[in-house]
């Protein structure tokens, strides 16, 4: 593996084709039955669905696009995000497709998409009024945008105080709040406990609500490049200081992304919180 | 109210043949034996013993003699209407014309005094939930000074009505709307009288009732939403379900499927199993509607034939389905040759079933059906809803076989040769099911800022959707120009039903029409009219006179088992005339009545005298009081011992 380079992130990874999910039809057994496979296997079916044919699944299908900001030169995570909705497609029944691009914030397409991740490794800038009047509409009609710090630590709190004023300018009244540890967002798909990343600056993950939802997300723990794989199938970037154990949490948290901006508060649902806490002894944090 | 009262002491039985008896025998013995006692005991103690004696018998013969108070309280009587008033017709009606008002009023003897309470009006809400209150407003008119009373709102039945509310409030002078509040306890058209009760000042009961209808929806409708995988068209139609007010929504979305990669034990996903059997077999009736979104209804997932039978008798007897369209949903072929595939509105197989699903962009477009649909039109007096220019393009459509002969097709995506059927209905039992095959509706709800009609479209057409798939009084086939106001009693009355079913309008229908009586006095009465429905699929009817009550309408068909609509047309009393407006303004206006022939030659003569004024006579009874016996039995004692102690027993 080789160190974070942002530089090659702007060639699309070739040879890339769409992804579909699994056929229907097929499935016979409980849902809730899950199987545990070695990490070899992971990597064979990885390379078995990215082969596949496309699905026809464009109605309604995950497609991940990385927004772009008007006189903004921020890196280009295409592959990245590719990498990600193949996670997602062969981990959960999500039909995702890894054709992600990049969506510039002015034009219509804007709503054919309503996951757009905004990756920085620099501070964010300021838009102008109409840009934010565009974006803000957006957020407002059920857009929701992921925010992924890719910097260093020396720069945290300066991207942080931008990431403010911009969420000041998007949703004018709401402020970024960190996400707290029994939110709905952290057991939409997986549970965890933490925000994981190819880095762990901050354990946290920070949003900012319209309409009783997170529609802004914010990592700081460069977490697009903790799923990136290079075309033979091998992760692309190192994961510190966790290692392999990091990179799945990672993973995890985008399936929990995902699945929390196609599902809302799905897992809040009485019946889903009474079974698991009448199965596992489960208990949201701060309950008896 | 002070009371003047004369009261007087008096005996009732001063000749009492024992009284007299006793009178003489105490003479004789006083005569016989005063003396004795005076020699024998000497003057003292026999004047003691003597007044003892002569107290015993006083004391006796007073209550023998029955003394009674009698006393005088003023009260008055009320007299019947025969002896005060009398209708007279002065003037022949055939003479009227020729006769001219004179230009003189005079002064009746005695000013009456108007005693009356009266509903004037009652103001329901359009539309009322089942089970939650609802208010409906009834203006009263006070004619009296301040008095108290209740307000009754009966529900009206064939057997009679039915008491749902009843207030007690005080009236004051004048006009005034007093709120009820009135909780249905059925759903449906209804019909409802309000009435007034015990008030004092109330001499006129004809105008003590007021029938009203009230059109009562479920207030919860609880819809079970099952999708076959997360998507963009779940989540917003999650999204608009959760703020829609009145749904009660349980969800369930299958997370993974069994070929998924899994690099993950069980307890570190907060997944949950499908609850198949416990959904499809034991809670499914308790849901109004099932939205099946994308979701795999065949044999080969957990469902068995038996979840899927299930199903079926659940929309044949009269639960909704919703099936939204996807890749999972209708682009398998294991829904065919299922107990599912009859309630469809359209075979699931197209003729090339190697394109099932086809996500080229194609352009929505209503059907001339759909535009009268009630999803599309819910409302005669509203205009259909518009399907703006800039409506996102449907991008995943379900390719599907023939449509059934007893479906209909709503809406179409794409032109000419490649219009696709996108949106169809049909009816299967009591049930109905309406199939959406597509799953790219989302694009309306999010849609480019510019075009926020979608959204509004979006909203209106699953609000409408839910509404129609569960039988909401609201969206019924036949549409009935429903009377707000009650119409008047003893007119005839026209109604316009229409049609606006999902098939042409039945070649025999009829409307049921049952009177039913505001008070509960007369049995209801069962009127059937034909109706003949036009080539506008319209009708008109009339309704036969009737008195103060309601009319409940239904709608029935033979050739159609869910022909559906119905309205309740309240009957109220007549409105005075004109006329009798203007003698009234005038009479309070000179506080003095004008002579009632001169504006109207039949009236009614009154004395102007309702009470009259009696002193009523109260006896009270006194010689039954206990100190008359304890002072007997005292006398009588007090000889006894002094004697005893003297030596004279």
């Amino acid at each position: 593996m080789r160190a974070h380079d942002p530089a090659q992130d702007a060639v699309r990874a070739p040879g890339l084709v769409p992804v579909r999910s699994a056929a229907p039809g097929l499935a016979s057994r409980l849902m809730g039955r899950v199987r545990k496979l070695p990490a070899v296997a992971v990597l064979a079916a990885a390379a078995a669905v990215v082969a596949a044919p496309a699905s026809g699944a464009g109605g309604s299908a995950l497609r991940l696009a990385q927004i772009q900001l008007p006189g903004f030169t921020e890196p280009q995570r295409l592959r990245s995000l590719d990498s990600a909705a193949m996670e997602v497609a062969q981990r959960t029944s999500i039909s995702a497709q890894a054709e992600s691009r990049l969506v510039p914030l002015t034009t219509e397409d804007l709503y054919a998409l309503p996951l757009l991740f905004l990756p920085s490794d620099r501070l964010l800038p300021q838009l102008a009024s109409s840009d934010a009047a565009v974006l803000s509409a957006w957020l407002r009609t059920g857009g929701t945008l992921v925010i992924d710090w890719q910097g260093g630590g020396a720069e945290l709190d300066a991207f942080r105080t931008s990431v403010e004023e911009l969420v000041a300018d998007l949703v004018p009244g709401a402020a970024l709040e960190r996400v707290p540890a029994g939110h709905v967002l952290f057991r939409s798909f997986y549970r965890l406990t933490y925000a994981s990343g190819r880095i762990r600056l901050v354990d946290d993950l920070y949003a900012a609500v319209v309409d009783d939802r997170y529609a802004v997300l914010v990592s700081f723990n460069d977490l697009l490049s903790a799923v990136e794989r290079n075309p033979g199938g091998d992760y692309r970037f190192d994961v510190v200081p966790g290692g392999q154990a990091q990179r799945e949490d990672a993973v995890r948290l985008l399936v929990n992304i995902v699945s929390y901006a196609m599902c809302l508060d799905y897992k809040n649902d009485k019946v889903h919180l009474d079974y698991l806490k009448s199965r596992r002894n489960w208990r949201l944090p701060g309950e008896e | 109210m002070e009371q003047e009262v004369t009261r007087l002491i008096f005996l009732r039985n001063p000749a009492s043949v024992v009284a007299i008896a006793l009178f003489l025998m105490a003479a004789v013995s006083l005569a016989l034996f005063g003396r004795t006692y005076l020699r024998a005991a000497g003057w003292r103690r026999g004047a003691v013993l003597l007044c003892l004696r002569s107290i015993s018998l006083v004391v006796l013969l007073a209550m023998l003699m029955e003394p009674s108070l009698l006393a005088f309280e003023p009260t008055t009587v009320q007299l019947p209407a025969s002896y005060t008033e009398k209708e007279v017709r002065v003037v022949p009606a055939s003479r009227l014309d020729g006769l001219l008002p004179p230009l003189a009023a005079l002064p009746a003897p005695v000013p009456p005094e108007v005693r009356d309470a009266a509903i004037e009006s009652v103001s329901a809400p359009p539309v009322a939930f089942l089970k939650s209150g609802c208010t409906v407003t009834v203006t009263v008119s006070n004619r009296w000074k301040e008095q108290e009373g209740e307000i009754a709102v009966h529900r009206l039945t064939r057997d009679g009505p039915v008491e749902v509310a009843r207030v007690r409030t005080v009236l004051a002078p004048g006009t005034q709307p007093v709120a009820v509040e009135v909780v249905p306890d059925l759903a449906g058209r209804l019909a409802f009288a309000a009435s007034l009760h015990g008030f004092s000042g109330n001499t006129d009961p004809a105008n003590d009732t007021m029938p009203f209808g009230l059109t009562v929806a479920r207030d919860v409708v609880r819809v079970l939403h099952i999708a076959g995988a997360p998507s963009w068209d779940v989540r917003f139609l999650r999204q608009f379900l959760t703020t829609l007010p009145g749904i009660e929504l349980v969800s369930f979305y299958l997370l993974v499927e069994a070929q998924d990669f899994a690099p993950h034990g069980a307890d570190e996903l907060s997944l949950i199993p499908f609850p198949t059997d416990e959904l499809f077999l034991q809670e499914i009736g308790n849901f109004d509607l099932v939205i099946a979104q994308n979701f795999p209804l065949g044999t080969y997932f957990q469902l068995r034939e038996e979840h899927l039978r299930k199903l079926v008798s659940y929309v044949e007897e009269g639960g909704g389905l919703l099936f939204l369209g996807g890749d999972r949903a209708l682009a398998s072929s294991e829904i065919q040759d299922t107990a599912v595939e009859p309630i469809l509105p359209m075979d699931p197989m197209p003729e090339d079933p190697t394109r099932l699903y086809d996500d080229t962009p194609r352009r929505f477009a209503l059907t001339e059906l759909g535009a009268v649909h009630p999803i599309f039109s819910p409302s005669i007096e509203e205009a259909s809803l518009d399907v703006p220019a800039g409506l996102p393009l449907l991008s995943g459509i379900n390719r599907t076989g023939a449509v059934r002969p007893s479906a209909q097709v709503l809406a179409t995506a794409g032109e000419g040769p490649d219009e696709l059927p996108v949106l169809l209905c049909t009816s299967y039992g009591k049930g109905r099911v309406l199939v959406a095959a597509t799953d790219s509706l989302w694009r309306w709800a999010f849609p480019p800022s510019a075009a926020d009609d979608s959204r509004t479209l979006y909203r209106r057409v699953f609000q409408n959707a839910v509404a129609w798939l569960t039988r909401d009084p609201r969206m019924e086939e036949v549409y009935l120009s429903e009377r707000h106001v009650p119409v008047e009693e003893g007119s005839e009355t026209e109604i316009t039903a229409c049609w606006r079913g999902t098939a042409d309008a039945p070649a025999k229908a009829t409307m049921n029409a049952d009177w039913l009586d505001a008070g509960g006095r007369s049995p209801a009465l069962h009127v059937e009219v034909p109706l003949a429905f036009a080539a506008d699929r319209c009708a008109s009817f009339t309704l036969p006179p009737a008195r103060p009550g309601a009319w409940v309408l239904a709608a029935s068909s033979p050739d159609r088992a869910d022909t559906s609509g119905g309205a309740i047309v309240a009957v109220g009393r007549k409105a005075p005339t004109a006329r009798q407006r203007l003698v009234e303004r005038a009479s309070g206006l000179l506080s003095m009545r004008f002579l009632p022939w001169v504006l109207d030659p039949k009236f009614t003569a009154s004395l102007g005298i309702r009470e009259l004024p009696i002193q009523k006579p109260v006896i009270t009874p006194l010689w039954g009081h206990p100190a008359f016996f304890i002072l007997l039995i005292a006398a009588v004692a007090a000889e006894w011992i002094l004697r005893r102690r003297w030596g004279y027993l």
